[in-house]
């Protein structure tokens, strides 16, 4: 390693204001003591984190993590010490670039960490719960989180503004129909695009979440998604006939009759035979 | 009791580091499976449906201690979801169905949505196809109004070992054969396990049946024929 990235490594080393006992909401029934953490490599490439090793403790977690992706695992429940380092170094023997202390992962959590730059463009750690909740037959949930070197934003879907005013390192999200959307992200309050339109496939029973990242300034704005799967629910019922076949009656009459039969008695009896 | 569903969700997910499936799991869809039919079942369906293939909910106790240094992490594969082949034609032989199948989805008022016309059959789109884990599910109406008797009127016919072929928008035929078949009060109606997106390969063959009751919501049961993969 020459000395000019090292200095540039220590100028990003981060102090992050981690809580000492940081505890990612636990999601609903699962595995006694596994947890799913993803990590978003969101800083992007020339900010002095192109290459990074992920560790959590002594434990190498991500090799040779690149810009723009994205890791999924199942880790045991239990308390982390996060730390991205440069390429090739270790817990042991160097200095991170971004470290998170202290992070309580319970079981059953389901969480995204993201190394990604703030809307100064400092280099942080983010910790996001991931909702996980049940949708409903035919939905698909979309979640949006802003961890770009950029201004507020505003959402816009189809069109229309769908979220807005929306800053790092903030996150807004919905239940809607599964289907295709056109997405675009705009400057708060104004129709200047900063990132987009792109085609958003929302399927059913997902929690497709996307990521605003990048840089403003360097005019590297992009889009990064992240699917959780699994989420869906059975419909109400399966409801099929409307009766019509039978007693040879139309259902609405074969109804009335029912109706009367069940509703009144004696003189409502007689009322549903005249009819029938 | 059946587990809450969101377990089978989030273990599916991690299901190469969770060891074998439990004994609980199965004792547990023994319950659901038979669940009192009105009338007219015969055979059964294959159990565990939902949970099967992913869901243990019993398993060997980690031997790993919940800590950092040197825990095992693991990467959870990014599987997208592969190429589906919708189902586009049921044939069924003993009953003289030939019907189409049309895509489906989920009505307003959250329950299936089943073709209008009662000659088309309605594939629950976002569930299983035939070549994919799970219960591929088709729908159709009884009967309707100025249109007589459905493709599935005669559902509750059919008997265990009865063929059913399906063909594929790309032209190819899945064969099954019947292994069950029951009317379940619409309360009773498995319903977790009908639309199992994980574990065997079924199909769901669904109308209504038992006592038409317009007060009470039309038809107070369902019809479901299941079937296996020949």
């Amino acid at each position: 390693m020459t000395s000019a990235s090292r200095t540039r490594r220590a100028a990003l080393l981060v102090a992050l204001a981690v809580p000492s006992a940081l505890v990612l909401a636990a999601g609903p029934a699962q595995a006694a003591d596994a947890a799913t953490v993803s990590v978003l490599h969101a800083i992007p490439t020339g900010s002095g984190a192109d290459v990074v090793d992920v560790y959590a403790g002594d434990a190498l977690l991500i090799d040779n993590f690149t810009p723009g992706t994205l890791k999924t695992l199942e880790v045991p429940a239990g308390t982390y010490d996060l730390g991205v380092y440069a390429d090739g170094e270790t817990p042991a023997a160097d200095t991170p670039v971004l470290e998170a202390k202290g992070v309580a992962v319970p079981a059953g959590a389901n969480a995204t960490v993201t190394a990604n730059l703030t809307a100064a463009g400092a280099p942080a750690l983010n910790v996001f719960i991931n909702d996980t909740s049940k949708t409903a037959a035919g939905q698909a949930r979309v979640t949006v989180r802003h961890i770009a070197a950029a201004p507020a934003v505003d959402v816009r879907v189809n069109g229309n503004v769908a979220f807005s005013d929306l800053t790092n390192p903030n996150e807004v999200k919905t239940d809607l129909a599964a289907a295709s959307y056109q997405a675009d992200v705009v400057l708060a309050g104004t129709d200047t695009v900063a990132i987009g339109p792109a085609t958003l496939d929302l399927a059913e029973g997902t929690n497709t979440i996307v990521y605003a990242w990048g840089s403003a300034e360097a005019g590297n704005l992009a889009l990064a998604t992240q699917v959780i799967s699994g989420l869906h629910s059975t419909p109400a019922a399966v409801d099929a006939g409307d009766g019509s076949s039978q007693s040879g009656l139309p259902g609405w009459v074969l109804g009335v009759a029912v109706l009367a039969a069940v509703g009144a008695a004696g003189a409502g009896a007689r009322l549903a035979t005249t009819r029938a | 009791m059946r587990r809450p569903r969101p377990a089978v969700v989030v273990l599916a997910l991690s299901l190469t580091a969770l060891g074998t499936a439990g004994v609980v799991t199965g004792a547990t869809l023994v319950a659901a499976g038979s669940a009192p039919g009105v009338d007219g079942s015969v055979g059964a369906r294959p159990l565990g449906l939902a949970t099967a293939a992913a869901a243990p909910s019993t398993r060997t106790p980690s031997t790993t201690p919940a800590n950092v240094v040197g825990a095992p992490f693991r990467e959870l594969p990014q599987t997208p979801p592969g190429p589906v082949v919708p189902p586009v034609r049921v044939s069924i032989p003993s009953l003289g169905v030939r019907s189409d199948v049309v895509p489906t989805g989920v009505d307003r008022d959250g329950t299936t949505q089943i073709p209008e016309d009662v000659d088309v059959l309605g594939w629950y789109r976002y569930g299983p196809a035939p070549r994919d884990s799970g219960s591929t599910v088709i729908v159709g109406h009884r009967d309707g109004r100025g249109q007589g008797r459905g493709a599935l009127y005669a559902l509750g016919a059919l008997s265990v070992g009865d063929p059913i072929r399906v063909t594929l928008a790309d032209g190819s035929r899945v064969d099954y054969r019947v292994v069950a078949r029951e009317v379940l009060d619409k309360q009773a109606v498995p319903l977790e396990d009908i639309f199992a997106r994980s574990g065997g390969r079924v199909l769901s063959l669904i109308s209504c049946g038992g006592v038409y009751d317009r007060a009470r919501g039309g038809y107070q049961a369902n019809v479901l024929v299941t079937a296996v993969p020949v």
